[in-house]
């Protein structure tokens, strides 16, 4: 499994996959589809299987989210806003944000189930990555 | 020690312990009054910064517990990497303008989060005022604690104190904060917090200060006090005097009718009361005396007009063996009289010896008739018999005990001595003749020679005269002689008033 | 009422420190527990009767997550809030709220979820949407407002298929009278249905449903077949739902009821679009029918508010009529 990651994670920055979408590597999930991720982060679905999902959001304007948004989600920011009002009005919030990828990163070691995106330069031992763009 | 003295340290003593129990216990009351306004007062102020304190922290402990609640203690799984968490502490702190700091907490104790910056990542060391549990919807358990280092000089700004009064705080093991000074005494008034049950805020007030209104009064008390002592004593004083007159009306007509032995007068003191019934009650004693003394007046009276009339009755009986006539007693007894007065003795004196005087000559009884009215001179033998009609007359008269029949003796016995100490019975001289003897002498000796005897007619006048200017330090006291020329007239007239008649002979 | 309203936000002014700063149409979120939002909704109509102007909702809504599983929605509305004819200068309205939503949601799972309460009846897109700001005309078609309960209090069972990540489904029943009935369209005692969505693309998706209903006023059982499909590619949107329900009349045949619409939204921009859309309504009980055609024109500053205009014909005569309004979401 690790090596297939490494393999992954360098396959990934040679082809430009800049960003990683991390977990604890406390929960057993090792993937997950674009599908799933986008059904997350829109608040359709909580869940993988059995684990509740918690995902989480870059404040900001940052490059990663806007590269998110366009490349998972599909939506750009305009849309996205729509779509969030109307969750509003379901009783529906937009995922936590933590402030940088350095507190994304120490959320998602403690918190079981969290997962956000960080530049995959930060990528370390201590995260498990799920997902790359 | 007088009744007005009496009365006066009575009614003081009677009233003036009531009235300063009453004062005493005004005074008293008065000082419970106050301590109950005071600490009242007290007590209100009290409450309301106690009240005000409880606000804040209870306002405090809803501001942490919000703080608890909000999103940003997610962060505390990034261990507050972006400091949002302490830069929320931290505006809060300057929010409500505290003293201390807040702090967030692993449930280990770690310091994850604080308003103050150098604390974080140490371990929790000091004790907490106040603490929040910190839930995150990803756990049941809780993720952290927000505390609070709250130290009681935030209680300041809440405690007005100014130099008579002011607030502190104790804590519950018996330690005081905040406190400015000592107060020697002081009133003490004491709430606990509601929120923060181990401190308790004390009101303190000095107390000369809390009680500057009684020492204001007390002053005025003791004026009081000594006011009603002086009313007192010169009320009973007064109403001692106002009592007693009547009294002293009493005392003063009794001593009154003592000195002037008149009877008939009575105490005008109209009263319904009980001294009024004392003034009727002695009215009626006096009157009844005056009545009882006016009967032994009269019984005296008669007494007197009696022993009078004896006397001269007996001086008459005397004298009626003899040839001469009654009036010669009469007037030898008022020729007595006035030479007794002129003499000097006094009025009491000279009216006894006018009353003896008849008596001088009731040793004749005892004489025989043939010496006694033998017209002619008498021979020695003769001459001796009557002469002992003086002795005779003393011993008669000597046995009484009245004054009367004293004088009488004396009268009896001395009418014969002479001045120059050749009378009889006794020879006596000068002086040594009682002056009811010197007197009788010559009263005797002057109507003997100015009325018809048996044995001889009356002398003229001019006769008579200058046988007393010769008999003058010889047979008649020269004095006595020297008050009948002064007052001769008298005499005479004396003699013209009681003058015999022809016819007349008792 | 009102008075829960101000003192709403004056939460939300003390305490908008902690939460993520606030943005427009997307509510005050003070924490995990609590989001507040509102919205308020202005409309003129100018038809051949009247011309009124109305201040047609306002509510306030509050919602949040009480535990991982649970989460919870209240709003209350005034309807009718205030109103004034023009021509005849009649002014009133209800300032009275009312319990608009009220339910618990309920997480088990990504295919098991339920919701309790009194919330929206999940058929179609239009339904979904029932807010004047939400949408891209003022006026709704008749099919949403008369054939159906646009509400329903009871149980509603939802999610995923299972196996599947693009279809949905809601299984709902209602055994009780209503939350308050107030503004139900069509108060009831017995409501049960069944909806699926399928998400085809992220552009197309269509769904179904059918359900039963005993009207509370006439006691008349309707039951109905329903579908909706939509296109959606960012600029044009497209989207038709049709319904037909059988309704067995008292002292009467049962008789259907037929109405659908096909509505165009073409986005110039963000803030700009046109809107046409047709309608078809049939009562064959009443023997009434209506062929409706709107044209209308939004424009949208910010999303969350909205400003429109309209124009209908009707076949129906004297039905046309104008509208206008202004909406905010907060």
């Amino acid at each position: 499994m690790k090596k297939l990651l490494i393999f992954y994670f360098l396959y990934g920055s040679l082809f430009g996959a800049e960003y990683s979408i991390i977990i604890s590597k406390k929960i057993t999930l090792s993937e997950i589809t674009s599908q799933q991720i986008r059904d997350l982060f829109l608040m359709k679905r909580h869940a993988i299987g059995n684990q509740k999902i918690i995902p989480l959001n870059l404040l900001g304007q940052d490059p990663s989210r806007i590269t998110f948004e366009n490349e998972i989600l599909k939506m750009d920011r305009d849309r996205l806003n729509t779509y969030w009002v109307k969750q509003h009005f379901q009783g529906l919030t937009p995922p936590i944000t933590q402030p940088s990828h350095e507190s994304i990163k120490a959320f998602v070691q403690n918190v079981e189930g969290a997962i956000g995106y960080i530049p995959s330069s930060m990528v370390d031992s201590s995260v498990k990555v799920i997902y790359e763009f | 020690m007088s009744f007005k003295l009496k009365t006066i340290l009575l009614f003081l003593a009677v009233s003036l312990i009531p009235y300063a129990l009453t004062m005493f216990l005004v005074g008293n009351s008065f000082r419970q009054e106050l301590y109950d306004a005071v600490t009242q007062e007290m007590n209100t102020q009290l409450h309301l910064s106690v009240e005000r304190i409880d606000q804040h922290l209870l306002t405090l402990h809803n501001d942490m517990a919000f703080l608890a609640k909000s999103d940003i203690m997610n962060d505390v799984y990034t261990k507050d990497l972006d400091r949002r968490i302490s830069n929320a502490l931290l505006s809060k702190k300057n929010d409500l303008k505290m003293v201390g700091d807040f702090y967030l907490t692993d449930p280990h104790g770690m310091i994850i989060a604080s308003s103050d910056f150098n604390t974080i990542g140490k371990t929790n060391r000091f004790k907490s005022f106040l603490s929040v549990n910190v839930y995150s919807t990803f756990s049941t358990q809780p993720i952290g604690i927000l505390h609070v280092r709250y130290p009681v000089e935030n209680f300041k700004r809440f405690f007005s104190n100014t130099q008579q009064r002011h607030y502190y705080i104790q804590h519950a093991d018996g330690t005081t904060s905040l406190r400015p000074s000592l107060f020697q005494d002081s009133l003490k008034v004491s709430k606990t917090l509601k929120n923060a049950p181990d401190l308790t805020v004390v009101l303190e007030e000095k107390k000369e200060f809390a009680y500057r209104l009684l020492y204001k009064y007390e002053l005025w008390f003791i004026l009081f006090l000594l006011g009603g002592a002086v009313f007192i004593a010169l009320a009973a004083y007064f109403i001692a005097t106002h009592l007693i007159k009547p009294i002293m009306t009493l005392s003063n007509t009794a001593k009154k009718i003592t000195r002037t032995r008149d009877y008939t007068q009575q105490v005008h003191i109209k009263r319904d009361d009980e001294i009024g019934e004392l003034s009727r009650s002695f009215n009626t004693m006096i009157s009844g005396m005056d009545h009882a003394l006016n009967e032994i007046t009269d019984l005296n009276q008669e007494i007197e007009e009696t022993q009078r009339e004896v006397v001269f009755t007996m001086g008459s009986i005397g004298e009626s063996r003899s040839k001469e006539t009654g009036n010669h007693v009469k007037r030898v007894a008022e020729y007595s009289k006035l030479l007794a007065l002129y003499y000097g003795l006094d009025e009491e004196e000279a009216e006894m010896l006018k009353q003896a005087s008849p008596m001088h000559d009731i040793g004749k009884v005892a004489i025989p008739d043939a010496v006694l009215n033998k017209p002619g001179r008498f021979d020695e033998e003769e001459r001796r018999i009557m002469d002992t009609h003086a002795a005779l007359g003393y011993e008669m008269l000597k046995h009484s005990n009245r004054a009367l029949l004293q004088a009488a003796a004396i009268v009896a016995h001395e009418h014969h001595e002479k001045w120059d100490g050749s009378g009889y019975p006794k020879r006596l001289k000068e002086e040594e003749i009682h002056i009811y003897g010197r007197i009788t002498a010559l009263a005797d000796v002057f109507d003997a020679l100015g009325s018809d005897r048996v044995y001889k007619k009356a002398w003229d006048d001019e006769r008579i005269f200058s046988l007393f200017k010769e008999e003058r330090g010889r047979h008649f006291d020269p004095h006595l002689v020297d008050i009948f020329f002064e007052r001769l007239g008298e005499f005479l007239a004396i003699r013209e008033t009681f003058k015999d008649t022809h016819e007349a002979q008792e | 009422m009102q008075f829960r309203f101000l003192s709403l936000y004056l939460i939300v002014l003390t305490s908008s420190l902690y939460a993520t700063p606030y943005e427009f149409g997307h509510g005050f979120n003070l924490h995990d527990s609590l989001t507040a939002g509102g919205y308020v909704s202005t409309e003129f109509e100018s038809n051949q009767q009247a011309d009124t102007f109305t201040i047609d909702d306002v509510a306030i809504m509050a919602y949040g997550n009480i535990g991982s599983n649970v989460s919870y929605l209240a709003e209350l509305e005034a309807v009718g809030f205030y109103h004034k004819h023009l021509t005849n200068g009649n002014e009133g309205g209800s300032q009275k709220f009312h319990i608009e939503r009220l339910y618990m949601d309920i997480w088990m799972s990504d295919t098991f979820n339920f919701r309790v309460g009194k919330q929206i009846t999940p058929i179609g897109y239009w339904n979904l949407e029932p807010i004047n700001v939400l949408r891209d005309t003022t006026s709704n078609p008749l099919y949403s407002s008369l054939l159906f309960p646009k509400f329903l209090t009871g149980i509603d069972m939802n999610g995923y298929l299972p196996q599947s990540s693009t279809t949905r489904y809601h299984l709902f029943g209602q055994a009780t009278h209503d939350m308050d009935e107030e503004y139900i369209n069509i108060p009831n005692t017995h409501f049960y249905g069944l909806s699926l969505e399928h998400e085809l693309s992220m552009e197309t998706s269509f769904g179904g449903s059918i359900g039963e209903f005993i009207a509370l006023n006439s006691d008349e059982k309707t039951r109905f077949l329903q579908g909706n499909v939509k296109y959606d590619n960012g600029s044009l949107l497209l989207s038709a739902e049709a319904i037909t329900a059988q309704t067995d009349y008292q002292h009467a045949k049962s008789d259907l009821t037929l109405s659908g619409y096909l509505q165009s939204v073409y986005h110039f921009s963000n803030e700009h679009a046109i809107v046409g859309r047709y309608e078809y309504y049939d009562d064959q009980h009443r023997d009434y029918k209506d062929h409706i055609g709107i044209f209308g024109y939004s424009y949208r500053p910010i999303y969350p508010i909205s400003i429109k205009g309209e124009y209908q014909w009707h076949s129906q005569e004297n039905e046309n009529r104008t509208l206008l309004s202004f909406s905010v979401l907060f």
